[in-house]
């Protein structure tokens, strides 16, 4: 009798799990699938697809945009990732210490993680007004009036950057801290009874425990960035910004597919994104088990 | 008990006889579905329409639907691609080349619409019609037909001299000067109030003028038929120079300024090229004294054309069952016979003959005289795309300052790439 | 490190530094907000007003509201989270319960399968999820815009984190008192999660309600769309000039619910924050 319920009991299990598989089977995977279908074909929504093979991805290497978009998203990764990641790293150490009024402060300094991305762009985007704000606190002593900084082909990656920064900094500060929180105190106070300096400590004792948070910011913070693309879509005066200087893959995907309507191009554009994350998160995990 | 069943089926024969032959009547009980873009004055227009049609045709039924012009195009397509497609639509004649390549407009049906032949319809129209044509067949009706012309703001013209009549520049070359005289600038050069500039940042009126430009010498950006950009030629490149020096070397304008029809609007520019004859009432609005003068023409130009022609076209979807196609085909012709209430109720240009007898004033009389000389712009598969490459070369140019020949080269191979792909789906797709 | 204070001491350096940095951090959020309540030439006036000289409480929002469906957005927006949260937080407690304390055939498998979604970028998704929903017919539609995002792997995997920890004796004891296992599940194990749940569904509610991609592709009705999406048409209406005030009172809503969310849940939210972070 026994015997019986315990198997009945463990399909329980399988019934508890079945709504998320299938969920997932649907909405996640069949549409991966799907998708790296649709990217060798020629499908235009109007007409039937078009059977075409690989020449979509072949026809990327020749496509302009496709290469600008491909150059702009390194750029946009390496300014969102290595600076953010340091950033992070300094506020942490920043907000780690206690001092009077350090609470509040962090809380502050907290505060650009609440909004959503959309909201964080336009306001930046009224910052940004050639006339505006930040025109004026960047050059109003020296009576200029005027800064194209999402015009401009040099500026508005930068802008991009420092505005995708401003807004994600504060949220892996609080990951570095969770971090800190689980370097074994004891270790510190063995080190700081031993003689060692605030900064010995930190290299020899902290860093070494920090290794997996360290990769984890640094995964986290690529990922996130290579899909980036609300951004650039909400503050760029016509989306892809100036001689599209801001467009980054995640935008040109948006653009094949739902304003040229080319679904094809548009799934072999994001196949590709697919790839280089992957290959990125790898060489990041390949990073974290190396160390251990 | 035998009689009760003898008179139950009676009972139940008549009802089915009664149900068969209503349901004959209700056999050809069809529903027509029709979806216009947004443009307020002509709505109310519209449902009177819709309303007498219904009464003259009882055993149709229309539902009737305006799309916001933003999603309108979009909407269209997954329409389309679900097989739930309107069966009377209209749209902007930019971007009916691609219905036209995945076989959606169904080919005038003249029979229907109550017309002998292609001849007797040509008759009643003045203009309009070559913009969708195709393969020598007509695929629709024009229901507006507009072109840009230009608006001065009388006010700031005259406060510097100028009289807008006479002092109107005819050339390009002339302009700049011109235009100079009417910008205020602030302690950096930035002009604060422009004389004259493009609509650069509009994608629509962008299209307008700079194939206007190109055909006024000549030139043009792609040969339909052949499926080839036919963009980078020497005298192209001396008007796109031309469009550059506006921005750079005068000074005058450009594409980081808010779009010149806002500005204008607002008072802070004196000269705009890209309203229609739509845009009266909107002058009337915002108070500003106005005249309209026929767009400047290129010294050297060939053809004496102003600012390009844009229509909007009623069309019929051609996946939609026989029946229905019939029918609203007559639905066609009843609503592009009340083109005098459109043009009298919401200043739709419609070009009929009764329509264009009648100007109203000196200022429409440019448009109609101009109109009779617009071009319209090439009908490119896909426009989406070939308008974004001359953004991005434009910007290039004008705002990145890279030289204008190696930019126009690589330009036109770009369009080329994009036609010759589009050439390659239409044959595939009649194979 | 300092043992003897319960208050921190006074260190003039770090204040500085935190408050310069804090203040760099804060400021545009402030320009928001007090943005929102000033009069439109007031917004992009040069020197910068910090404060509104000529303080509207709703005027910016009644013209927010006036020219979009701002509250058809707020609506359609809390439609969308609150389903998200609710049915992600009860099926991933589900599911991440049933990986965690049943030994089925194919439970490794089937985990793994779920994980792995978490991988995908939801660039590769939206193409073929836009054609497959539109195949359901749910293009434009409630159904359409939140259906793909009901479920959420990383709120699997976080209850099956936490489900783990459950002693297995709680369990047993339901049992032998006769319950179903859904019933166990129902009244032993998810009371035993809440704060887990708490954290999950703060976290799935501030993705749901930032979401913007999906909701930008499959809804063409202006009334239909969500907040995040409908922001942008006050920063770039259709051929016309940006509205600076509607824009940032719009924005400011936006902000409102989670900023309260922050307030109230502060332990909630930063943990729920960092789970999500820590999930290798």
């Amino acid at each position: 009798m026994r015997g019986l319920t315990r198997l009945h009991r463990r399909w329980w299990g399988l019934v508890f799990v079945l709504p998320v598989v299938a969920f997932f089977a649907t909405f996640s995977v069949f549409p991966v699938l799907f998708g790296i279908w649709i990217s060798l074909t020629d499908y235009n929504l109007l007409d039937e697809p078009l059977w075409v093979g690989l020449a979509n991805y072949r026809n990327l290497l020749d496509d302009q945009l496709f290469l600008t978009a491909f150059k702009n998203t390194l750029v946009f990764v390496l300014g969102a990732t290595l600076p953010v990641w340091v950033l992070s790293l300094l506020a942490a150490l920043l907000f780690d210490q206690a001092f009077r009024g350090r609470e509040i402060l962090k809380t502050l300094f907290f505060l650009p993680v609440l909004p959503p991305v959309v909201v964080v762009a336009v306001v930046w985007r009224m910052l940004l007004h050639p006339n505006g704000v930040m025109t004026w606190i960047a050059g109003g002593h020296r009576g200029v009036t005027e800064i194209s900084w999402l015009a401009s082909t040099t500026l508005a990656p930068i802008a991009m950057i420092v505005v995708h920064d401003w807004a994600v900094v504060p949220f892996f500060m609080v990951i570095w801290l969770a971090g800190f929180a689980g370097v074994p105190k004891h270790l510190r106070e063995a080190a700081r009874m031993d003689g060692a300096s605030s900064w010995q400590v930190f290299w020899h004792v902290d860093l070494p425990q920090l290794r997996s948070t360290a990769v984890l910011v640094a995964a986290l913070t690529s990922i996130n960035a290579f899909q980036t693309f609300t951004l650039q879509y909400a503050m760029s005066p016509d989306p892809g910004g100036p001689a599209n200087s801001t467009l980054v893959l995640g935008l040109l995907v948006l653009k094949y597919g739902f304003q040229y309507f080319r679904m094809g191009d548009a799934a072999a554009v994001s196949v590709v994104m697919f790839a280089m994350i992957l290959a990125v998160t790898a060489i990041q995990l390949g990073f974290n088990r190396r160390g251990t | 008990m035998k009689f009760r069943h003898f008179g139950r089926a009676i009972l139940v024969g008549a009802a089915m006889l009664v149900a068969t032959g209503l349901g004959n009547a209700e056999a050809q009980q069809l529903t027509l579905k029709i979806w216009m873009h947004e443009h307020p004055p002509r709505i109310p227009i519209d449902k009177e329409i819709v309303a007498e049609f219904e009464k003259a045709h009882p055993n149709i039924k229309i539902q009737y639907d305006v799309l916001s012009v933003a999603e309108y195009s979009t909407k269209l397509l997954t329409a389309f691609a679900s097989g739930s497609g309107p069966d009377v639509f209209n749209q902007t004649s930019a971007l009916v080349a691609q219905y036209y390549t995945s076989r959606i407009m169904a080919p005038v049906d003249y029979a229907a619409m109550g017309y002998a032949d292609e001849k007797a319809l040509m008759a009643v129209y003045s203009s309009g019609l070559n913009g969708i044509r195709f393969a020598g067949r007509l695929h629709g009706i024009p229901t507006e037909v507009s072109n840009y012309a230009c608006y001065t703001n009388n006010a700031m013209w005259k406060e510097v001299g100028l009289d807008p009549n006479k002092d109107f520049p005819k050339t390009w070359e002339e302009f700049p000067a011109i235009a100079e005289k009417l910008t205020q600038r602030d302690a950096n050069g930035v002009p604060r109030r422009r004389g004259f500039d493009f609509n650069w940042p509009s994608v629509g009126a962008f299209w307008n003028s700079f194939n206007a430009l190109l055909q006024q010498r000549g030139g043009s950006l792609v040969d339909e038929e052949a499926y080839k950009a036919t963009f980078d030629t020497p005298t192209n490149q001396r008007t796109v120079q031309f469009l550059v020096d506006w921005a750079n070397k005068y000074r005058l304008g450009g594409p980081q300024y808010t779009d010149s029809r806002t500005d204008f609007l607002g008072g802070k520019l004196a000269t705009d090229c890209s309203f229609g004859i739509w845009g009266i009432p909107q002058m009337h609005a915002a108070k500003i004294d106005f005249t309209v003068r026929p767009a400047p023409r290129f010294a050297d130009a060939t053809s004496d054309n102003g600012m390009n022609a844009y229509a909007y076209y009623m069309m019929v979807n051609a996946r939609s069952s026989p029946a229905v196609q019939k029918a609203a085909w007559t639905y066609v012709r009843y609503y592009s016979d009340q083109a005098a209430r459109l043009f009298a109720g919401a200043g739709l240009f419609v070009p009929r003959q009764e329509v264009a007898a009648k100007a109203v004033d000196a200022n429409s009389q440019v448009f109609l005289n101009e109109l009779k000389k617009a071009k319209f712009p090439p009908r490119v598969v896909g426009y989406s795309q070939v308008t974004d490459a001359i953004f991005r070369g434009r910007d290039r140019m004008v705002q990145g300052g890279e030289p204008v020949a190696k930019v126009m080269a690589e330009m036109n191979k770009e369009i080329d790439a994009i036609l010759t792909r589009e050439r390659a789906r239409a044959e595939a797709m009649r194979k | 490190m300092a043992l003897d204070d319960d208050k921190p001491r006074v260190r003039p350096v770090l204040f500085a530094t935190a408050l310069v940095v804090a203040t760099l951090s804060a400021f545009p959020i402030w320009f928001m907000v007090t943005s929102a309540f000033k009069a439109e030439p007031e917004i992009m006036a040069i020197p910068i007003h910090w404060w509104p000289h000529d303080f509207q409480w709703f005027a910016r929002f009644r013209e927010a509201a006036a020219f979009a469906p701002l509250w058809h957005y707020f609506f359609n927006s809390s439609v969308f989270s609150v389903t998200h949260v609710v049915v992600t937080v009860f099926f991933g407690a589900l599911a991440g319960f049933g990986f965690a304390k049943y030994r089925f055939p194919g439970r490794t498998l089937l985990f793994y399968f779920v994980i792995c979604t978490l991988m995908i970028p939801f660039q590769v998704l939206v193409v073929p999820l836009f054609i497959e929903v539109k195949g359901f017919g749910w293009e434009n539609s409630y159904a359409g815009l939140i259906t793909p995002g009901l479920m959420n792997a990383f709120g699997v995997f976080m209850m099956r984190q936490y489900a783990s920890d459950l002693p297995d004796e709680l369990l047993e004891a339901g049992r032998i008192d006769g319950a179903s296992e859904f019933f166990i599940f129902v009244r032993i194990v998810l009371p035993l999660l809440a704060p887990a749940l708490t954290s999950l569904a703060i976290i799935i509610f501030i993705w749901s309600w930032g979401a913007f991609l999906w909701p930008l592709v499959i809804v063409q009705d202006r009334e239909l769309n969500v907040l995040s999406v409908g922001l942008t048409n006050y920063s770039q209406p259709y051929q016309q000039a940006p509205m600076w005030g509607a824009a940032m009172a719009a924005a400011t809503i936006a902000t409102i619910p989670i900023a309260c969310l922050f307030a109230f849940f502060q332990r909630y939210f930063i943990k729920g924050l960092t789970a999500a972070a820590v999930k290798g």
